[in-house]
């Protein structure tokens, strides 16, 4: 156990456990096939996932792609792997695997650095962020009532994803399809921030004096990092996959796998950008649109979504993407606007007495700034929204699981004797009881992430309080409306 | 690290390969052969494509086993010369039935739920040959 030094933002030591103390699970992490192992069963699980979709029963419930993918995956995604390990899934995923044993024609061993012969692009710069992120999810989030419910929709999706995948790895390499493109990446990066577990340097001063980076360039044990980064430097989970090809290459043992605080990195002012704050908007959304459509008891809304007829889905796209991207933004900047207002200091020697680059140095932040800087109290918030969601359904619905053992198609099998299971929703009078501690802490912890992004840009104790104030009512606001949708 | 590469390329193909074909194997040929009398009859409405299939040849005399299912909303299925009855048949779920054919003709089987507007169309033909 031991603190480590604040990072950019943070103002504090904080409490961190490498968990590579531990020499059974450092030697795993250093094996070559350790994201094998990890990528494996999820490989044969999304054959599976596949192959049900395109050729298995259409009927959603008796068709393993949609409960296992929509029900079981995601519930366990959003549940527990993203909030307790942030990007695990992503070291597990089997999407990118097969472009990645091509573009290395490897498996386990070390392969080829380079490429095949076709990757002799460099991805565009205009794309180093993540908007295609946010628009590819925008994409699937839109068309879910279609790909959450029709088999065929999800493994045609899944294998698209796929496709691209490939093709992007083969033609840019590395795992640009994860980082840059992948709708599922895009929020798993920004809500990882919130995770207590983090791959980082032990000690950056080590890498600074290093010249040889391995951890960039690679070395005959392990690939440069496929994820673009430099460990070196890293301060945030978002970009980082977990794929543990630092640990490998590092011949200076620096890297760690640390146990943290939750919510950590929501605190680094490093790498903040609009591109993330439109993820936390988008998620947080998304998360109330699907409770409205999924959950509520608007069955025209349900149809909209439905596609029951072009010109009403069109009105449900303009109503979804105006929400997305002018409704909720919109609203989160006029709190930005409030909280600028309210922060600033009533006298202005309270003001300049304030040190500190995040500080100001007497000048108010831009509304743009602080908007983005409030966007990351966001992520425990839409966090809750979306735990809250999947318990929503988790319990209700994991019973169509067990018979799917038996018959993933939906043609009559009966593999293990499960197949008449009934439909069973399992304690549902709890889920209430689990959704409302589950937003309420969301709530308390968007707000506190709140107060201290006050901190960080406005100076004087009141004015960072009051500050606070607008955000807080938004957050508020938010939670009263998650707890209408599930309480009634 | 040259054993684990093969054992890694055999495992990626047993998830490539080994099982789609382990799975058209089991549904293609295996159930067929361990149950060859077995007709599996698929209710649908009209707008999805009407039941399937429409026409069921048996011969007098057979033991006859029909699998009922849906493939989109409730339906039943009933054969009133033989007094099969089934009701309902969920979507997604599987009924069986077993009657034996004691007399020859042309009999209607249809539909006795009303699935859809048009539910009086979900009918077809039981052909049991003399």
């Amino acid at each position: 156990m031991s603190t480590k030094p604040a990072r950019p933002g943070l103002s504090r030591k904080s409490f961190q456990f490498d968990l590579t103390r531990f020499t059974l699970l450092k030697n795993l992490l250093l094996h070559r096939s350790f994201q094998f192992w990890l990528i494996l069963p999820n490989f044969f699980f999304f054959v599976l996932v596949i192959l049900t979709g395109l050729v298995g029963s259409g009927v959603g419930n008796a068709n393993f792609s949609i409960i296992f993918t929509w029900i079981v995956w995601w519930a366990a995604l959003i549940v527990l792997l993203i909030p307790f390990a942030g990007r695990i899934w992503c070291a597990m995923c089997p999407i990118p695997a097969p472009g990645e044993w091509l573009q290395h024609r490897a498996i386990i061993p070390k392969g080829a650095d380079k490429p095949l012969s076709l990757a002799v692009k460099k991805w565009p710069k205009r794309f180093k962020n993540i908007w295609l992120q946010n628009i590819s999810f925008l994409g699937v989030a839109l068309f879910s009532a279609i790909i959450l419910t029709r088999p065929l929709a999800t493994g045609l999706v899944l294998l698209a994803f796929i496709a691209v995948a490939i093709v992007l790895s083969l033609v840019y390499g590395k795992r640009i399809f994860c980082r840059y493109v992948c709708p599922v990446g895009g929020f798993i990066g920004l809500y990882s921030m919130f995770a207590p577990l983090e791959l980082r340097v032990k000690d950056q001063d080590v890498c600074r004096t290093h010249r040889e980076k391995e951890c960039i360039r690679g070395s005959e044990k392990g690939y440069g990092c496929p994820w673009l980064e430099y460990p070196g430097t890293m301060v945030r989970n978002t970009y980082c996959g977990l794929c543990t090809e630092c640990l490998k290459t590092c011949p200076k043992d620096n890297i760690a796998l640390n146990l943290r605080p939750f919510g950590q990195d929501l605190l680094v002012t490093k790498g903040r950008g609009l591109d993330e704050a439109f993820k936390a908007f988008i998620m947080l959304t998304c998360a109330v649109v699907y409770s409205v459509v999924m959950l509520g008891p608007w069955g025209w809304l349900k149809e909209w979504a439905n596609i029951a007829s072009v010109p009403k889905f069109l009105a449900y796209a303009a109503m979804f993407l105006g929400a997305n991207l002018l409704l909720v933004p919109g609203l989160y900047y006029v709190a930005a606007w409030l909280a600028r207002v309210l922060g600033r200091p009533r006298s202005p020697s309270v003001h300049q007495s304030v040190k500190g680059a995040d500080a100001g140095q007497g000048n108010s932040p831009s509304v743009k700034k602080l908007m983005v800087d409030y966007a990351y109290a966001l992520v425990p918030m839409g966090l809750a929204g979306w735990a809250a969601f999947s318990l929503s359904f988790l319990f209700i619905n994991v019973s169509y699981a067990i018979p799917l053992l038996s018959d993933p198609f939906g043609w009559g099998w009966n593999l293990f004797g499960t197949a008449n299971y009934p439909w069973t929703p399992y304690v549902p009078e709890i889920v209430p009881f689990l959704q409302v501690p589950v937003l309420l802490g969301g709530l308390a912890f968007a707000i506190n992430t709140a107060h201290k992004i006050s901190q960080q840009n406005i100076p004087g104790r009141a004015q960072a309080f009051r500050a606070t104030l607008p955000i807080a009512a938004f957050l508020t606001g938010v939670t009263l409306l998650f707890l209408r949708l599930y309480l009634g | 690290m040259r054993l684990w590469e093969i054992a890694a390329v055999l495992l990626v193909l047993l998830a490539l390969v080994g099982v789609p074909v382990a799975v058209f194997a089991y549904q293609f040929m295996y159930l067929p052969a361990r149950y060859p009398d077995m007709i599996t009859v698929t209710m649908r409405t009209p707008e999805h494509g009407n039941v399937y299939p429409r026409v069921i040849h048996v011969k007098k005399g057979d033991l006859v086993r029909l699998r009922i299912t849906s493939a989109d909303v409730p339906h039943g299925f009933r054969i009133k010369e033989f007094d099969v009855k089934v009701f309902p048949v969920s979507a997604g779920k599987f009924k069986m039935v077993e009657f034996v054919a004691e007399e020859a003709g042309i009999f209607k089987f249809v539909c006795n739920n009303r699935c859809s507007p048009r539910h009086t169309e979900v009918n077809g033909q039981f052909i049991v040959d003399d």
